[in-house]
């Protein structure tokens, strides 16, 4: 405007000129301003721009409203919601804001994205889709997805949860930015592809993969975000939203059906990871004749075929996706050419059409096919090309309706399986009797367990399967985190699918899951009489976990009320009765009350035993009878116990492999208390397979046997293999029980014997003092395994010379065998400590009398063929020999060696090598059987080297004294 | 809020000259309209329904209600209501414009149809530039510019509270409508 002009008359010419009909206007303006040029150009000016298209009305009220939803969000920062303070605003969404969140307690610095429902559009629909997206996130865990943190309510009432925060770059920028190479960025989409296919094996499609929803972090891991829009692929019944309340997905990487409108599977991410990948790789969107509009893409996408991308490499065409910010925004395609395509990935341009012909052209044609059904079925197929290119692999390329098959299969299941529940459920609502809505109730419960499980299972790829990839543990974590969430199940359904589960977890090992589940179970229905069978199973099942959790105390309460609740039942059959004494008999077992726990076990045999049940409660009778048997010292009925427990395991046709492995087990416990390892050993290896197969690496069972093995090697005299095998199973146990289970000092004694026999003293006393520490702390200072375990460190006192120290620990249990069992003939391996450190005092004769005292003992407990027996006659050979009685000595040192014949081919072992050292010492003596003691030392020299190496002390000291022998002669 | 009362005697005092009242008076109001778009959007479950005419309104009903002092010099009410809708509008296309350039945000999954788009950020500060042109040139079709813009009365309101005739009201309405429409390029030279 020119300042010439007068404005006022300006203002007054205008609004006179209104008035005129527009077509004389200008006649009118030019009369008015007759000689007055600038205020008739500056009229002209005005009255033009107000002809033209409107720039200022209209759209102030539009322009009002979202700037004043936009004012919440900065409103907002600083505030403190639930645990987390707000510092800025990240990004708003649909329907959600994010902001970028710390705790506000200062319990932890970490930051977090927090995604707080926008309260200004707070509808009951918007809520639940909200909702819906924590659930979703809640369902997935792994490494290149977000991770969900927590959730809860805003102060004002609106939900809310957090997430990890990624501060990342989307993954075209990362890409170009690190100058990646084409098969580093393949590798980087393999990432993305394996978080996809989490996301589907927990039946969630997420609808919108774009790089901007794909960050990677500064250490090059690939995050997928934003599941806002991500759908279940079984549908809640009831939970479908409106269309009206549906996002639009990203149009340049919608797939047809998303376009069309037509339902959405797995299939549609597999076409929005081809484009990706499309555009990861040429730099370029894959429809070449793709216009600005929308009806321009979406044309596009169900006609054109992705241009090849060799050839989009090449392109100087305008590129339509800097419109959006999806990695595209900060390098206009248009601005790009090939040279720099070339250089971002770390290559030449010719090197680059190269690797963008072939495979990958296939790869990324076949992901990005307009049928769903021509696509590649799976995320995982995709990948598997991807991986098959990195590794030079033929791609796949076989028929397809082969894979659509198993794919209709796949997803049949659980959605057939769904309507048949609703059908039963809306079924059983029509009856109106109460028992009979019981019964139906109870029919739908069960279906809805099995269809839960069922559920669980179904999802799961079967080629994935067969890679075993996938573990119970992860189906069964996945189950848990739906049944939490679901809306469906009533309580009563819920605490069964929980009991089931916990069941399960037991089954596997992973207690302290198993007895969170049952708790929540318990819990639900403590208070419903009408559950009252499920509450007395559930706490039964519950005390057991317990019992193996080590809080054995606990669990006897509580099994008790079990069997007190089911006592209050009528009618409980047999079988329910006997499965809550099995638990009676196990906990029993686990605070070592052997009498009850038989009690218990043959209370359950005499209800089951020839009747028509379940093979298995059998089996577990017997196995708790043989167990109770052994720890009442009555090895012959335990045996016969385990051995019919074999045959009842076996005997059916799809024998019941864990529970043989348990027989096998048991049999090679009694095998190796009557020293016969070799056999025990291979029991213990058939196990120990079956174990590995069924149960895995770290199961508590598999532990078991390793324990056993070891512990059958340490007889064989096989220590290298015994300490290993020990040092194993303890760093296990401590991972999965803690440091302060029961089941490690077992561990550690036995440890401590094969270390003491290895000559290393000062860890076998520390082993072993650990070990008395923690049975005295669980069972108090009087048990039998304090008693074993000090006996042994008194022995290793005894070596290391501290022969008080070592009397003073014999004597204390002495003392409290005494106290505990007046009557006992007293126990061989003490009393033969006590005559070692008597011998070793100078005090033969006193070492004498003990020895043969212990003998005795060991000869009718174990029998002639055992260690201790063989042990026994050699300490008594000792003692006899400082006594100066050669001949009864020599005596007793054959017997020895007779005595470990019996047991171990020809003798060999370590100990059996000593005592022919002792015997050739005595032997030696005499000129007429000096060859004899030659040979004997020989033999031990052979079994030294052999069992403790060439290079161990004792070797050499064998060596030292078979020379010694030979100058002598 | 601190009572609809406290705006009375703010918006008297204002009156006779306090400029620190003026100040406090504008503050408040910029605030409550703030806080009743939040509470009407949330209402209204969508964008659509609200204007700035109800909004104004509604604050304008909520200084008048039961038990508070009635709000006597509305076209001075009216002035501040406007003058801060539209700071609200400035502020917050210029916060915007700020973000874009920075570019600063990490979630980037911006679905916009409730945001302001970075095009009408600069639609609103051209805008503010074009009126601050007009002020210069003749504030009193700028202050009717606010009042139909940001405050939503129209012209029969503006008429009556101005004490001019509607059809003036409409004709200076015309004329800046048109120097608006130039400053923001509109017009062909």
């Amino acid at each position: 405007m020119s300042r010439a002009v007068d404005w006022s008359r300006v203002k007054q010419l205008f609004t006179q000129a209104l008035d005129v009909p527009a077509e004389e206007r200008e006649a009118w303006m030019e009369r008015a301003c007759a000689g007055d040029a600038p205020t008739l150009a500056e009229l002209r000016s005005l009255f033009a721009a107000r002809a033209a298209p409107d720039r200022v009305g209209g759209g102030v009220a539009q322009l009002m409203s979202p700037l004043l939803v936009e004012e919440e969000g900065t409103s907002r920062i600083g505030a403190q919601i639930g645990a987390y303070r707000l510092l800025r605003e990240l990004g708003v969404g649909g329907m959600g804001r994010v902001y970028l969140a710390e705790r506000a307690d200062g319990q932890f610095t970490h930051q977090v994205a927090l995604k707080l429902v926008r309260s200004e559009l707070a509808g009951p629909e918007l809520v639940q889709r909200f909702l819906r997206e924590r659930d979703t996130l809640a369902r997935l865990a792994h490494p290149n997805i977000a991770q969900l943190h927590d959730g809860g309510m805003s102060p004002d009432g609106s939900p809310y949860f957090t997430l990890e925060y990624v501060s990342g770059e989307p993954i075209t920028n990362w890409s170009d930015a690190q100058r990646l190479a084409v098969r580093a960025r393949v590798r980087l989409l393999l990432k993305v592809c394996d978080a996809v296919e989490h996301a589907h094996r927990n039946l969630i499609v997420h609808r919108d993969i774009k790089p901007s929803n794909i960050l990677v972090t500064p250490e090059g891991e690939p995050k997928l975000l934003d599941f806002g829009i991500a759908k279940p692929l079984v549908e809640v019944p009831g939970a479908e939203l409106t269309g009206t309340m549906m996002r639009p997905m990203t149009r340049e990487f919608a797939a047809p059906e998303q376009v069309l409108g037509e339902p959405v599977t797995t299939a549609t991410d597999v076409y929005s990871l081809g484009v990706m990948t499309y555009l990861l790789l040429s730099g370029r969107m894959p429809y070449r004749r793709a216009a600005l509009g929308q009806s321009g893409w979406t044309k596009a996408i169900l006609d054109e075929q992705p241009e090849p991308l060799d050839r989009a490499i090449t392109r100087t065409v305008v590129q339509v996706a800097a419109a959006n910010d999806d990695g595209l925004a900060a390098h206009p395609s248009s601005m790009i050419d090939i040279a720099t395509l070339a250089t971002a990935r770390s290559t030449t341009q010719q090197a680059l059409k190269r690797s963008l012909r072939g495979d990958l052209e296939r790869i990324v044609q076949r992901a990005m096919a307009k049928p769903p059904n021509a696509r590649y079925t799976t995320v995982a197929a995709l990948a598997q090309d991807l991986r098959a290119y990195l590794d030079g692999r033929a791609i796949s390329g076989g028929t397809r309706t082969y894979r659509l098959r198993k794919f209709a299969r796949r997803y049949w299941l659980p959605l057939a399986a769904a309507a048949a529940l609703l059908l039963v459920i809306v079924g059983g609502s029509v009856i109106v009797a109460a028992d009979a809505r019981k019964i139906a109730h109870e029919a739908t419960t069960k279906l809805a367990v099995k269809d839960f499980l069922l559920g669980l299972f179904a999802a799961v790829d079967p080629h994935e399967a067969k890679g075993k990839n996938i573990t119970a543990r992860e189906l069964l974590d996945r189950g848990v985190q739906s049944i939490e969430y679901d809306r469906v199940l009533d309580s009563a359904q819920k605490a069964e699918i929980d009991a089931t589960l916990g069941r399960i977890y037991y089954q596997l090992g992973i207690f302290d899951q198993a007895s969170a589940l049952q708790k929540t179970a318990i819990q639900a229905i403590s208070a419903d009489p009408g559950q009252a069978l499920l509450l007395a199973e559930t706490e039964a099942e519950h005390a057991q976990t317990l019992s193996d959790m080590g809080d054995a105390k606990s669990a006897v309460a509580l099994v008790a009320d079990a069997m007190a609740k089911l006592d209050a039942i009528p009618r409980v059959t047999a079988i329910e009765r006997a499965r809550v004494l099995s638990v009676q008999s196990s906990v029993a077992s686990e605070m070592r009350d052997f009498a009850a726990m038989k009690r218990y076990a043959d209370a359950e045999l005499a209800l089951i035993r020839g009747s028509d049940v379940d093979p298995r409660l059998l089996f577990t009778a017997l196995t708790m009878a043989g167990a109770a048997s052994w720890g009442l010292h009555d090895p012959t009925q335990s045996m016969s116990y385990f051995r019919e427990s074999l045959d009842v395991a076996s005997r059916r046709a799809g024998a019941h492999e864990l529970n043989v492995g348990t027989a096998q087990t048991n049999i090679a416990m009694v095998l190796r208390y009557e020293s016969r390892f070799p056999e025990a050993v291979e029991f213990d290896e058939q196990a120990l397979a079956t174990y590995l197969k069924v149960l895995g690496p770290d199961h508590a069972k598999v532990m078991n046997v390793r324990r056993d093995l070891a512990l059958s090697h340490y007889h064989l005299g096989e220590y290298a293999k015994a300490r290993a095998g020990f040092e194993q199973v303890l760093a296990s146990q401590r991972a999965s029980l803690g440091s302060r289970h029961p089941s490690i000092a077992g561990t550690e004694i036995n440890l401590g014997l094969v270390l003491t026999d290895s000559g290393d003293l000062a860890a076998a006393e520390h082993t072993l003092t650990e070990a008395i520490a923690i049975f005295t702390e669980r069972f108090g200072p009087e048990y039998e395994g304090v008693r074993l375990a000090s006996g042994d460190l008194a022995a290793v006192h005894a070596l290391q010379g501290h022969l008080d120290q070592a009397e003073s620990e014999l004597l204390k249990i002495r003392a409290v065998q005494e106290k505990i069992d007046p009557n006992s003939h007293g126990d061989s391996s003490l009393l033969s400590r006590l005559g070692e450190v008597a011998r070793l005092r100078g005090n033969a004769k006193e070492a004498v009398n003990l020895q043969r005292e212990a003998l005795a003992l060991a000869q009718r407990e174990r029998g002639e063929s055992s260690r201790f027996t063989a042990m026994n006659h050699h300490f008594t050979a000792l003692a006899l020999r400082d006594a100066g009685n050669t001949a009864e000595a020599i005596g007793e040192l054959r017997a020895a060696l007779a005595s470990f014949a019996g047991y171990l081919p020809n003798a060999r072992h370590p100990l059996a090598a000593t005592t022919r050292m002792e015997l050739a010492a005595l032997l030696a003596r005499e000129p007429a059987t000096r060859t004899e003691a030659i040979a004997l030392a020989t033999e031990a020299l052979s079994i030294r080297r052999d069992f403790l190496g060439a290079d161990d002390a004792r070797t050499h000291e064998s060596q030292d004294f078979l020379d010694g022998l030979q100058k002598a002669r | 809020m601190q009572g609809p009362e406290h705006l009375t005697d703010l918006l008297n005092a204002a009156q006779s000259g306090d400029r620190d009242a003026s100040q406090k008076a504008y503050e408040l109001v910029y605030a409550e309209l703030k806080r009743t778009a939040r509470n009407s959007l949330r209402r209204a479950f969508g964008a659509d329904t609200l204007t700035p005419t109800v909004l104004v309104h509604e604050v304008y009903l909520r200084f008048n209600g039961v038990g508070a002092k009635p709000v006597r010099d509305r076209a001075h009410f009216y002035a501040l209501a406007a003058r801060a809708m539209r700071q609200i509008l400035v502020d917050h296309a210029r916060r915007r414009g700020a973000g874009k350039r920075g570019g600063g945000a990490h979630v980037t999954d911006l679905d916009r149809a409730l945001t302001l788009e970075a095009g009408d950020s600069v639609r609103a500060l051209e805008l503010d530039a074009a009126l601050r042109a007009l002020e210069a040139c003749d504030s009193e079709l700028a202050q009717l510019v606010e009042w139909h813009f940001f405050a939503g009365l129209d012209f029969e309101e503006i008429a009556k509270e101005t004490h001019r005739h509607k059809r003036t009201v409409f004709s200076h309405w015309e004329l800046a409508r048109a120097f608006l429409q130039r400053e923001l390029g509109a017009a062909v030279p």
